[in-house]
């Protein structure tokens, strides 16, 4: 961070290849639309370019990050549910080539997910993909901690009845 | 499946493109970094977010000239600009200098303005533009798209449940797109087929590409470029700019994608790659924008806040396919804000709607040195109104001769 912000082309991309594949995929299980999970996290790391120099190395740059990525993949979300009319057109599904062979529940969780509201599985990937805890998302989301805690529940639990369901 | 699986399924899961967005981010925002430094290196502190290495830094050396109050003189010319011959301001739009009718809007609706200065209102509508043969005119009122000829009769109407905004005819006259609500729609152009192209657009009108294709540009509410067949709905290509795009414009021969936004204009060819690499100038912004139709020179307007002044520069694009290295030449600067630009249909003359003193300008070109004012423009088309008249937009110039086979 500190050559980054020292003008160090080379430790920015080095940042930038080490927090990109979260928080593109954090947008991305959100949203679940490959276009706007891209833009979403592009937007994210040109705000944290135009914050470098601004930047406390005292805290960690990638919840900093995650948590602009996440707000603004919620308000996407939302307001596309606002208009289902062309919902359909934008979607982008993943293809069943695009599975990962090795882990059986990859596609269907994509799935179970996108079940969910924009508010449950933002929390459900703030905790599990992101690795925030309870605390944490209650901060990042402006929300109370028991709410994050129920949201954590039923978001799980509708994983886990979905994600039953697909079982053979 | 316990909170480990679900861990390792979210980590697994598949992503659409993953590697190719990657790069492409890596691309943007390495670039943006760059700019950064070098605007750093040269002791400016960036105000905001400069803008990548994509940019027209067109350049706005107003030097220390004498202000003059708006609308008291024709304006100032400045270097390389062209010396005008000083004929003083007419009082009313008696003619157009040169062939075609002018589209308008005011708050009293749309007009049309005849060669001869004659004027016909069209009817209250807040939004109006040309077919590309000038045989029709599409206009908005409220949740209705309206197709009507330019003496004011309906040929049909569509109504949204969300208010329609922003219409554009494709330059063949067989579509048109429009925005209702953040939808992006398109309809054939004797109103059937109407349908959903996309959701979440910005507010800012679509733009066809010349060609046989119903090739369209428009802004998602991300404020991401997309290219995409009309018809399809298949995405071409897309492309990030940093500012905020507020006008989209393909030049005559479709090679050339122009993206104003406020912090200044981006080229890009028709495959979508950048065509210009210049560093942005701090405190100024970017106005409207409007390409000639015949050359495709770049007529761009820009104001500098501190100074409270405007400029007009063109810039142009034709460069054969290459990289557009040429310099913007500066061809009006003035007081206060500037507001519409169009060209002739010929190419000759540049209007320029002068908000702020209320007149338009037409500009003919540099080489022959010569300009016709006219004031009291907001009453022109507000006749009968009581309190100060509104600035009238220009929606379009168009056509010297009406081709066969368009609309």
């Amino acid at each position: 961070m500190r050559a980054a912000q020292q003008g160090s082309a080379e430790a920015l991309e080095t940042l930038f290849r080490w927090h990109w594949p979260r928080a593109h995929r954090a947008a991305y299980l959100v949203v679940h639309d490959a276009v706007a999970a891209e833009d979403i996290a592009q937007e994210a790391f040109l705000a944290a370019v135009r914050a470098l120099d601004r930047f406390d190395r005292s805290r960690p740059f990638g919840p900093w990050l995650h948590r602009i990525v996440v707000n603004r993949a919620i308000d996407f979300a939302r307001a596309r549910a606002l208009r289902s009319e062309v919902e359909a057109l934008e979607a982008v599904s993943p293809s069943a080539s695009e599975a990962s062979p090795g882990q059986p529940y990859s596609e269907e969780l994509v799935a179970a997910l996108a079940r969910l509201s924009p508010e449950h599985r933002a929390v459900v990937v703030l905790r599990y993909l992101l690795e925030f805890t309870p605390g944490e998302i209650a901060g990042a989301l402006d929300l109370p901690r028991g709410t994050v805690n129920s949201r954590l529940r039923r978001g799980l639990d509708t994983l886990r009845v979905a994600l039953a369901e697909e079982q053979p | 499946m316990t909170e480990p699986p679900i861990r390792e399924a979210m980590r697994s899961a598949p992503l659409p493109d993953e590697q190719a967005a990657e790069q492409r981010a890596w691309q943007l925002v390495g670039a943006a970094f760059e700019h950064d430094v070098k605007q750093q290196r040269r002791g400016r502190r960036p105000r905001r977010m400069a803008r990548p290495a994509l940019i027209v830094g067109v350049l706005f050396a107003v030097g220390a000239a004498a202000l003059t109050p708006p609308g008291e003189a024709l304006g100032e010319w400045i270097s390389d600009a062209v010396r005008p011959a000083r004929a003083p301001s007419k009082p009313a739009l008696t003619s157009l200098p040169t062939g075609g009718r002018l589209l308008v809007t005011s708050s009293q609706g749309a007009w049309v303005v005849q060669r001869d200065g004659s004027k016909r209102r069209l009817g209250r509508y807040t939004e109006a533009g040309w077919s590309p043969g000038g045989l029709f005119v599409v206009a908005t009122r409220g949740r209705q798209l309206v197709a009507l000829e330019p003496g004011g009769a309906v040929r049909w109407t569509l109504a949204r449940s969300a208010p329609v905004t922003r219409p554009a005819w494709s330059p063949d006259g067989f579509r048109i797109a429009y925005l209702s609500g953040s939808s992006l729609r398109a309809v054939a152009g004797d109103g059937t087929g109407d349908a959903p192209l996309t959701g979440e657009v910005a507010p800012v009108t679509p733009a066809w590409r010349p060609g046989a294709e119903h090739v369209l540009a428009y802004v998602n509410r991300l404020g991401t470029i997309v290219v995409r067949n009309g018809d399809t709905g298949n995405r071409l290509w897309r492309a990030r700019t940093f500012g905020s795009p507020t006008r989209l414009l393909w030049s005559p021969d479709g090679a050339y994608l122009v993206v104003v936004s406020r912090e200044g204009v981006d080229v890009f060819d028709g495959a979508g790659a950048p065509m210009i690499d210049r560093a942005l100038p701090a405190g100024v912004q970017t106005g409207t924008a409007t390409i000639n139709p015949v050359n495709g020179t770049l007529a761009l307007v820009r104001y500098r806040p501190t100074l409270d002044r405007s400029e007009v520069v063109t810039l142009p694009l034709d460069t054969g396919g290459g990289p557009i290295r040429s310099r913007p030449r500066r061809l009006f600067a003035g007081d206060g804000r500037f507001g519409d630009l169009a060209w002739s249909p010929d190419g000759r003359w540049l209007l320029l709607a002068w908000r702020d003193a209320n007149q338009w300008l037409f500009i003919r070109s540099a080489r022959v040195n010569k300009v016709q004012a006219i004031s009291n423009v907001g009453r022109q088309f507000d006749p009968g109104g009581d309190a100060a008249a509104p600035f009238p937009r220009v929606s379009g110039w168009c056509c010297a001769q009406s081709p066969d086979s368009q609309p």
